[in-house]
């Protein structure tokens, strides 16, 4: 495969959120805020980013039986550094994310990542497939919390567009995560079968 | 009495699921029937329980004295890996419970935001001992009448005409989302 159709799928056709819902769901709690969903998205794309870096620059050193072990104490590393840059640098922000930082481990796409692409490809293509998919995952939380910002509150990246009467607390609590996410994700869906059909009738 | 509000809070108000939404993708993935769901949260709700007490005593008498506290991360995924392993090991005795998961059953466990983010809770809003233990075992009973309860759900769903575009995870999400707002409900 191609560097740049790696890329490309892990934007598009396999975004790592929509696609595979579980990606987003250790991140879900913090998108009530565009600014939150947008700097968890960035620490997971940079530990995806070094993560898949690293495993596959040592792929052949790791016996398979322990493969699981090493990803993820590599990625826990990488986590653990994300996360002391983050809070000395901007501690503003780190409030926002507070405990979910940590919680970057136990996201499905890492893991997956690692283990399904990073030890058995080259380490330049394995940085496309973490770029695409880290790009990706960065677009699909921010539109999440975009929205959920947008609904909720009547603000957009803490940018007063609507009154202050507009917000619904509802979509910026815990079940507005999850409703909205479901929402989103349908609309994909259908949008991906109208294009289908389109394109069967032309076959025709 | 102390201890009682704590535990069903625990269960219910601070629901780790569903209010703090740890473990949304196991929540989402095992739960297709209730049989394994109940196999499946078991395992998981021991697994917290032990890690979350040992996690809140390396952070207390091994992390904090000698000043390592940027270790907390790795510490406790190394924890978690072996409490896992052990419980894994200790259930292959028994294998209508191992069989139900093979491979995925590890991966499952370890990429279990429920576990891990009990243990960050613990620590971050400052209990002692007994509350950690009351709030872990807490923990783990919501984490299993929630699994419970949303598998249940979707064995109703299964039967249901749902719209082809919501199929699968969209209508999941939401059904997740309505079951949250029940437990918001006990704020």
């Amino acid at each position: 495969m191609s560097n740049s159709k790696s890329f490309f799928e892990g934007v598009v056709s396999n975004n790592p959120v929509f696609v595979f819902v579980l990606g987003a769901c250790p991140t879900l709690a913090v998108t009530n805020t565009a600014i939150g969903g947008l700097s968890i998205a960035l620490c997971t794309a940079l530990v995806l980013l070094l993560s898949n870096f690293t495993i596959s620059l040592i792929k052949g050193l790791i016996p398979t039986k322990v493969e699981i072990t090493t990803s993820l104490l590599i990625i826990a590393t990488f986590t653990a550094v994300i996360q002391l840059i983050f809070y000395s640098q901007l501690p503003l922000l780190y409030d926002k994310v507070g405990i979910y930082c940590p919680l970057i481990i136990t996201n499905v796409v890492l893991l997956r990542r690692a283990i399904m692409f990073a030890v058995e490809e080259t380490v330049m293509a394995s940085i496309f497939d973490a770029l695409g998919n880290g790009i990706g995952f960065i677009a699909a939380l921010t539109l999440l919390s975009g929205i959920r910002e947008l609904l909720g509150t009547g603000r957009l990246f803490e940018y007063q567009v609507f009154s202050e009467n507009f917000g619904t607390s509802l979509i910026a609590m815990a079940p507005g995560a999850l409703i909205v996410l479901g929402l989103i994700i349908a609309f994909f869906n259908s949008v991906k079968r109208a294009r289908k059909v389109n394109l069967d009738t032309q076959g025709n | 009495m102390k201890y009682l509000i704590l535990l069903i809070s625990s269960v219910f108000v601070n629901n780790v699921v569903l209010t703090q939404l740890f473990g949304i993708s196991p929540l989402l993935v095992v739960t297709r029937k209730v049989e394994s769901t109940i196999y499946f949260s078991i395992v998981v709700a021991t697994v917290l329980v032990f890690s979350t007490i040992l996690n809140f005593l390396v952070e207390t008498y091994i992390l904090i004295p000698f000043h390592i506290e940027y270790f907390q991360i790795v510490a406790f995924v190394v924890l978690i890996l072996i409490v896992s392993r052990m419980v894994q090991i200790t259930l292959s005795n028994f294998p209508t419970f191992v069989n139900r998961f093979q491979d995925n059953f590890f991966v499952l466990l370890v990429a279990n935001s429920t576990i891990l983010g009990a243990s960050l809770l613990a620590i971050k809003n400052e209990f002692d001992f007994l509350t950690t233990v009351v709030f872990a075992f807490g923990s783990a009973i919501g984490y299993l009448l929630v699994m419970i309860i949303f598998s249940a759900i979707q064995e109703h769903l299964r039967l249901e005409k749902i719209p082809k575009s919501m199929e699968g995870y969209p209508i999941l999400l939401i059904a997740a989302g309505l079951l949250a707002m029940a437990f918001v409900g006990f704020q």
